[in-house]
């Protein structure tokens, strides 16, 4: 009977310890597919019943999501500036959320973050003022929020997303 | 290892709550998405709300129940009453589970730049499968397990130190079935 329960309290931890991983990189690979590759943003549609994806998405933003892949170097990752609530959120590949900027934070104007690990942030020579994220791991998803609770609202912020930059081309 | 599995599983899904505060009929836990949530936190935020702010950016509220302690039911009608929130936006939305309600009314939620709000900042929804003439509706149809996150973006100070402190809506049930 000892036994039984020590088995089960081991498979329950490593449950419980492996649960973040997985679905992150389950959802890291969904989002990599649709956009053709890491440093690529997707753009999601409009949130509803038909649409959504994730899990208790919001149908008043609009979402963009791109897999960041540190392994050729830095990567450039950009929000425009809207003039309602707008955020952009980074999270590891354990799901922490290691950096959000928003409007606020910027003065209304757009984010603007260099993500690098930290063998990569000491060899940077110029960031030319760009705020500097590192990043825990090599992989994780940066994620774009707008305020667009309307078809009108949503229609501009999708076009205003498309300048947004997530690329590893350009540091 | 189905024992392992299994209590684990209930941890995951939500029918076992590992750590959260309570505000009327609403719970929320301000470390979900944050660096400093433990190996549960961490988890049950993987499976139940993936990609969640930190507590600096947005703080959720859920609340599953209406403020008699009863079950919120897709087949009922409510009258949800807010308040001036302390963040710098708010939305109010309803979810069948972990996702939005099977059907094609365009009326999940209300968020602060939509609903009517008096001069004070205070304001009331309406919640029910169908409109029944009233404003800012948001529908039930479809939810075998409706519940309701209040979203509080950038929220002031007082929110993160003290989340009790939080005016939350009040959920009043009007009627049920056939007697709505």
């Amino acid at each position: 009977m000892v036994t039984v329960l020590a088995v089960a309290l081991v498979v329950h931890l490593a449950v419980i310890a492996a649960a973040p991983r997985v679905v992150m990189s389950v959802a890291e690979r969904r989002i990599e597919n649709r956009a053709g590759g890491t440093n690529v943003w997707l753009h999601a549609e409009r949130v509803t019943p038909q649409t959504q994806e994730v899990v208790r998405s919001s149908p008043d933003l609009a979402y963009s999501a791109c897999v960041w892949d540190l392994s050729e170097g830095p990567v450039r990752i950009t929000a425009p500036a809207w003039d309602d609530y707008f955020s952009l959120s980074l999270y590891d590949s354990r799901t922490t959320n290691i950096f959000v900027a928003n409007g606020l934070d910027t003065g209304g104007g757009r984010v603007d973050v260099l993500l690098a690990t930290q063998d990569q942030a000491v060899d940077l020579s110029s960031t030319d003022g760009v705020r500097v994220v590192i990043a825990p791991s090599a992989t994780g998803i940066a994620l774009l929020r707008y305020l667009a609770p309307t078809r009108s609202a949503f229609a501009r912020a999708d076009a205003l997303r498309r300048s947004a930059v997530c690329d590893a081309r350009s540091p | 290892m189905l024992l392992g599995i299994g209590s684990a599983w209930l941890v995951l899904s939500g029918a076992v709550r590992v750590s959260e505060e309570r505000v009327g009929a609403w719970s929320t836990d301000l470390d979900r998405g944050g660096a400093d949530a433990g190996p549960y936190q961490r988890a049950v935020t993987a499976v139940q709300v993936l990609l969640a702010l930190a507590k600096e950016e947005a703080v959720y509220f859920v609340a599953t129940d209406d403020d008699a302690g009863d079950r919120l039911r897709g087949d009922c009608s409510y009258r949800v009453d807010g308040g001036d929130l302390p963040a710098t936006w708010w939305s109010l939305t309803l979810y069948d589970g972990a996702y939005l309600p099977d059907n094609d009314d365009e009326h999940l939620s209300v968020d602060q730049t939509s609903v009517d709000l008096a001069p004070d900042g205070s304001w009331s929804a309406y919640l029910g499968p169908s409109p029944d003439g009233q404003a800012d509706w948001i529908s039930t149809d479809g939810a075998d397990q409706p519940n309701l996150v209040l979203r509080l973006y950038v929220p002031e100070g007082s929110v993160l130190t003290d989340p009790t402190t939080v005016p939350v809506p009040r959920i009043t049930r009007l009627a049920c079935g056939d007697n709505r």
